[in-house]
């Protein structure tokens, strides 16, 4: 989209996710599960991954797979960004 | 993947846009969720002089129902067809047609009213609303007009609405029990579909069109004729293409969408969603 | 008392960066002082595959907003450039007579704003006399229309220049009871890192020339950067930001990088440079693009006896690294996990009228094993043989002594019959044959399909060691420079455990330096899965032995004898045997040394040689006979790397490399038009994986530590691609074999399977 379109809106990026110096759940679950090598993908993974969980917080497998399609990685094989995801439903 | 220069202009009101749209003429377009005319203006494909953003005419972002069919805004998001208590009550088919679209972010952002109205054959909401024997209504300088589905689609990105005219509402008629199928057949999940199949049955009444088939969504009346005549799913399916003239490309050869649609159309048809 | 922290499961210390702030990549060098007020720089580049170029008129985008010079070859008095493959070959770093793919660069514009210099490339006129597009590499091979005219062939490298004979064609095969022959395309693939190429240029006060890139090799810039802007290599600098992958199209630098510091210097400004994702589809190499005419014999008990193949390898437009990968890396691997008393292997590699072809993840390795993986199954076909039991009668016997092939590729340990089983265990191999039986018996539509593969690959094949240097800083932390250049593999996190390991340092004390040429001249890169076996082996033994002499001077302060010295790893001090009470750390010894340099050890560790990485995929498809559709509904990977340093990053590199496999055998290539126009120039066109395509990968742990080095670590981020993608492509053949389908090129799309199925009938 074009960021004129966003005019007047709040938009919240992955610099806006952690509170106090304390990461938001999401992002402590990539970490914990190597969810991300190279982070190129990273900030749209997880934003994407937190807007997954908030219309469907406790997805399947196969749901997150079709949920992050949107989303490309060249590097994790999303292996271990769809378990970061699931992990993070679990946390909540 | 930059697009040329062009001016912004943002529509508070459906009638803002037709008096912006009327003074730039054939250089402005209209951007509603924009997931269909920006990627064209990032491969330089579409260089509008002038965008008309009407994603903010909130008044046009509705569902409601309306007695014997469902009315839709124009600016109603794919997410919220797919997930509307009426819509999956009434019109099944069109709910999950529209979770097949795109991708999360296409179905957040992206419009019923900026699918149809950009009237790409590949794209899976203007088949299954002429499947489903939806009107279109527009508005324009003088008034507002009611255009069937059947009547809309004229041409390769090419729609029965004049410059000057913007859809504002969607008019799809309820199923009323009918059995429905929507077939999507893609290389990858977030693709356009090589074929995609958006059916109905109500006893010896179908109605079936094709998405991908021709340079129109294309209504299989053979289809629906034969299961009227009474023949079977799997012979009406065989009838599939006969009003099809599919294009070979990157994807598929013709020959091979042909042989596609009539799977899907039988495996549509003989869906027993309902 | 803490074990060692090597084999853990340590969480990276890289992450919080990237998962709070981001990365900073080339194209995020805001506030780089001297990158203050660049200029941007954009490419207009060839919209034809092939022709002469009779004139360049710039005179209009010269002219356009914004704009602050345009350049031609012309202009900038390019000379050609011999290729380092075949210096037969030479062109020009912008085109200036002739065009030989659509994409390829041919003047510059220099503007304030990207967007207006990609309006004003559209606005350079570029008359051609369009030549012949010769896009296939048969077709290439048989013209006798020359991309090098001073070549006097299309044909840029043979194994024949190397001495080594011609294949002896169908006599090789005499005696055999079974011949089977194929023909297999190893399709064109687009790398497609997310972070496409970019780069960054200034002139400093100095007069010496900084250059940022997004780069797997740093230290292999200089050289041709000072080259290009005609000065000694002394006055150049490299630096490495971030990079969002490269899967080895990053390795080497290209003509958009080369020509920064020229433009920079002209217009007296610094410059930066970031193409687009439409540009990267063309401009960055491709990989693979291999054609194999293959004929493998044996006897009906399947015993494979004979195998014979010439790869033509599609080397693109121009001479570069996919030239070299056939006759050097393909070739040697030509025999695969199997004991072949006789094999022959002949590359030939041509120009084409296409995107030059460079390394891809695996680079040459993927191919040979494709090739002897497909020919293995074709032979089981024949003689009715299970696909896990011909490969077993054929494995090279475990060996823990080098093995030489009968090809002349030397491996330096292998298990691969335990592999085999470990993965035919853990996926129930037999109990999907019986799923695959019972659909059959039911003519299901959906249809079971089960590819095996098993592999061994060469990692570690460039270069013979690396440098490492450790310094321990006054408060007594550490800092590691290393020629290894991480892009998401993880390197700080595992120097950092290599290191703190031999010095008891906390991981999080220690900070990694890497890709800037000033501060670390000598490295290889990162490529060819050659970090841990090379890098981290340079960081262990360079850490190892700065401990030691740091126990020579913590005898000088402590007044003892050096041998009695101990380090206590787990407090990170020193103090003699028995009176722990009196100790110095890290930090005091660091001080005690500033005087004299400092305390710091710096070296190049050579390892023994290459390392020969192995394992066995079964790969799991579901085919809709109807529509020829596949799924991919499981994976089971064993990839025997050696001795694990950190098993989350190994299973990290094994699902990513399973992805790139499983997207070259199910859904990705890259296409030409028979003009050579590419149609699969965005990720809308090219069939990108994503996660709707892939299950999860089941990982089957095996460790046969090399002796090639001190830790005993052979490479892993190739592997995963290595053998998933003939498991796959065996897969989709297998699930509909049963109708008589032998062969199906990659990618298998739905349409290729359908029409094999039809043809079968």
């Amino acid at each position: 989209m074009l960021a004129a379109q966003a005019d007047g809106c709040d938009v919240t990026t992955i610099e806006g996710l952690a509170k106090d110096g304390v990461m938001h759940p999401m992002q402590t679950a990539f970490m914990e599960n190597h969810g991300l090598q190279c982070g190129f993908c990273t900030p749209g993974m997880v934003m994407a991954s937190i807007s997954l969980l908030q219309e469907n917080p406790n997805p399947t497998e196969e749901e997150v797979r079709i949920g992050l399609e949107g989303n490309l990685c060249r590097c994790t094989g999303y292996h271990n960004i769809v378990k970061s995801v699931l992990a993070a439903a679990q946390a909540k | 993947m930059i697009p040329a220069p062009f001016d912004y202009k943002r529509a508070s009101s459906a009638a803002e846009a037709i008096s912006l749209v009327s003074e730039y003429g054939e250089d402005a377009k209209f951007l509603a969720g924009g997931h269909s005319l920006l990627p064209l203006m990032k491969l330089r494909l579409a260089q509008p002089a002038v965008l008309i953003d009407i994603a903010r005419i909130t008044d046009l972002s509705y569902i409601r129902d309306a007695g014997d069919h469902i009315a839709i805004g124009a600016m109603t998001r794919h997410m919220d067809v797919e997930k509307s208590p009426i819509v999956l009550q009434h019109a099944p088919l069109l709910a999950n047609a529209a979770s097949h679209v795109g991708d999360p972010q296409v179905r957040h952002r992206g419009t019923i009213g900026g699918s149809i109205a950009h009237a790409d054959s590949a794209s899976d909401l203007p088949a299954t609303t002429l499947a489903m024997g939806a009107t279109y209504v527009v508005q324009g300088p003088n008034g507002t007009r009611e255009i069937p589905a059947n009547e809309f689609y004229v041409g390769f990105l090419e729609s029965a609405l004049a410059p000057d005219e913007m859809l504002t509402e969607i008019r799809v008629p309820k199923m009323n029990g009918a059995t429905w199928g929507f077939q999507k057949f893609n290389r990858r999940a977030q693709d356009w579909a090589i074929v995609g199949v958006a059916a109905w049955k109500r006893g010896n009444e179908a109605g079936v069109a094709l998405v991908n088939m021709g340079s129109v969504p294309v209504l299989a009346t053979s289809v629906s004729q034969a299961i009227a005549n009474g023949a079977s799913i799997a012979e009406a399916a065989e009838l599939a293409a006969a009003e099809a003239e599919p294009q070979s490309d990157l994807n598929a050869s013709a020959e091979y969408r042909v042989h596609l649609s009539k799977v899907l159309v039988r495996r549509a048809l003989e869906s027993t969603n309902a | 008392m803490g074990g060692s922290i090597l084999g853990n499961r340590v969480l990276r210390k890289e992450d919080p960066k990237f998962l709070t702030t981001g990365g900073v990549y080339v194209d995020d060098l805001l506030d780089e002082p001297l990158l203050h007020n660049a200029v941007h720089v954009t490419y207009a580049r060839s919209s034809v595959a092939h022709g002469h170029i009779l004139s360049i008129d710039t005179s209009e985008a010269a002219a356009m907003p914004g704009v602050i010079a345009v350049f031609t070859g012309a202009d900038l008095g390019l000379q050609p450039v011999p290729s380092a493959f075949n210096p037969a070959a030479t062109r020009t770093l912008l085109a200036t007579d002739k065009v030989r793919y659509v994409g390829e660069p041919l003047a510059i514009i220099v503007s304030e704003t990207r967007e207006q210099g990609e309006d004003a490339s559209e606005a350079i006129i570029v008359d051609y006399d369009v030549l012949e597009a010769l896009v296939d590499v048969e077709k290439a091979m048989a013209s006798s229309l020359h991309l090098y005219e001073a070549c006097g062939s299309n044909v840029v490298f043979d194994t024949t220049a190397l001495g080594i004979p011609e294949n002896s064609g169908e006599a090789f095969f005499a005696g055999c009871e079974v011949v089977v022959t194929g023909r297999y395309i190893n399709q064109r693939v687009a790398p497609c890192p997310l972070e496409v190429r970019g780069a960054a240029a200034a002139w400093g006060p100095d007069g010496r020339l900084t250059q940022w890139l997004s780069t797997q090799h740093a230290q292999g810039a200089p050289a041709p950067i000072a080259a290009a802007n005609g000065v000694d290599v002394s006055q150049v600098r490299v630096k490495t930001p971030d990079v969002g992958g490269g899967f080895g199209a990053k390795i080497g630098t290209y003509p958009e990088d080369l020509l920064l510091g020229v433009v920079a210097k002209r217009v007296g400004r610094p410059v930066r440079w970031r193409e687009t994702r439409s540009e990267s589809m063309v401009g960055l190499g491709h990989g693979r693009a291999q054609l194999q005419f293959i004929t493998i014999g044996g006897s009906r008990n399947g015993k494979v006896s004979h195998y014979q193949m010439h790869a033509i390898q599609d080397s693109g437009a121009w001479v570069d690294m996919g030239t070299i990968l056939a006759p050097f890396m393909t070739r040697p691997m030509s025999s695969g996990v199997y004991a072949i008393p006789n094999i022959e292997c002949r590359t030939t590699s041509v120009v084409t009228n296409t995107t030059p072809t460079v390394a891809y993840r695996g680079a040459g390795r993927p191919e040979a094993t494709a090739a002897i993986e497909r020919a293995m199954d074709m032979f089981a076909a024949e003689i009715g043989m299970d696909a896990a039991e011909v490969r077993r009668v054929n494995l090279i016997p475990k060996f823990m002594e080098p093995h030489t092939t009968a090809i002349g590729g030397t491996y330096d340990v292998g298990d691969y019959e335990e592999s085999l089983n470990r993965t035919l265990e853990a996926s129930d191999y037999a109990g999907w044959r019986k799923k695959q039986a019972e659909r059959r018996a039911n003519n299901d539509p959906k249809q079971l399909g089960i590819g095996v593969s098993v592999y061994v690959e060469i990692t570690g094949g460039v270069g013979t060691g690396e440098s490492a240097k450790v310094e321990v800083l006054d408060d007594g932390s550490a800092r590691i420079y290393t020629g290894t250049s991480p892009h998401g593999q993880g390197h700080d996190t595992s120097w950092s455990m290599l290191a703190s390991e031999q010095t008891g340092i906390p991981m999080d004390k220690i900070e990694l330096v890497w890709g800037d040429t000033d501060l670390v001249p000598v490295g290889a890169g990162t490529m060819g899965s050659r970090s841990l076996q090379q890098g981290g082996n340079a960081v262990y033994s360079v850490a190892g032995t700065l401990a030691e002499k740091a126990k020579s001077v913590a005898a000088r302060l402590l007044e003892a004898n050096e041998a009695d010295i101990v380090l206590d790893k787990d407090k990170g001090i020193f103090h003699v045997a028995g009176t722990p009470a009196v100790s110095k750390t890290w930090a005091d010894l660091a001080l005690a040394e500033k005087s004299t340099g400092g305390l710091v050890h710096s070296d190049i560790i050579g390892v023994v040689g290459p390392t020969f990485p192995f394992g066995a995929h079964v790969g799991i498809v579901e085919v809709d006979t109807e529509t020829g559709k596949v799924t991919h509904i499981a994976h089971y990977a064993c990839d025997d790397a050696g001795t694990v340093l950190n098993p989350m990053l190994l299973e990290g590199q094994i699902h990513g490399g399973v992805a790139q496999g499983a997207a070259q055998a199910l859904l990705e290539e890259v296409r030409y038009d028979d003009d050579g126009n590419p149609i699969t120039s965005n990720l809308a066109d090219y069939a990108f994986i994503s996660a709707a395509e892939m299950p999860s990968v089941n990982v089957i742990h095996m460790e046969t530590p090399t002796p090639n080095n001190l830790i005993g670590a052979k490479g892993i981020g190739e592997s995963g691609t290595i053998g998933s993608t003939p498991a796959l492509q065996s897969a989709v053949i297998d699930a509909v074999s049963h109708l008589g389908v032998r062969h199906i090129d990659m990618p298998t799309t739905a349409e290729r399977v359908w029409s094999a199925i039809q043809q079968a009938r």
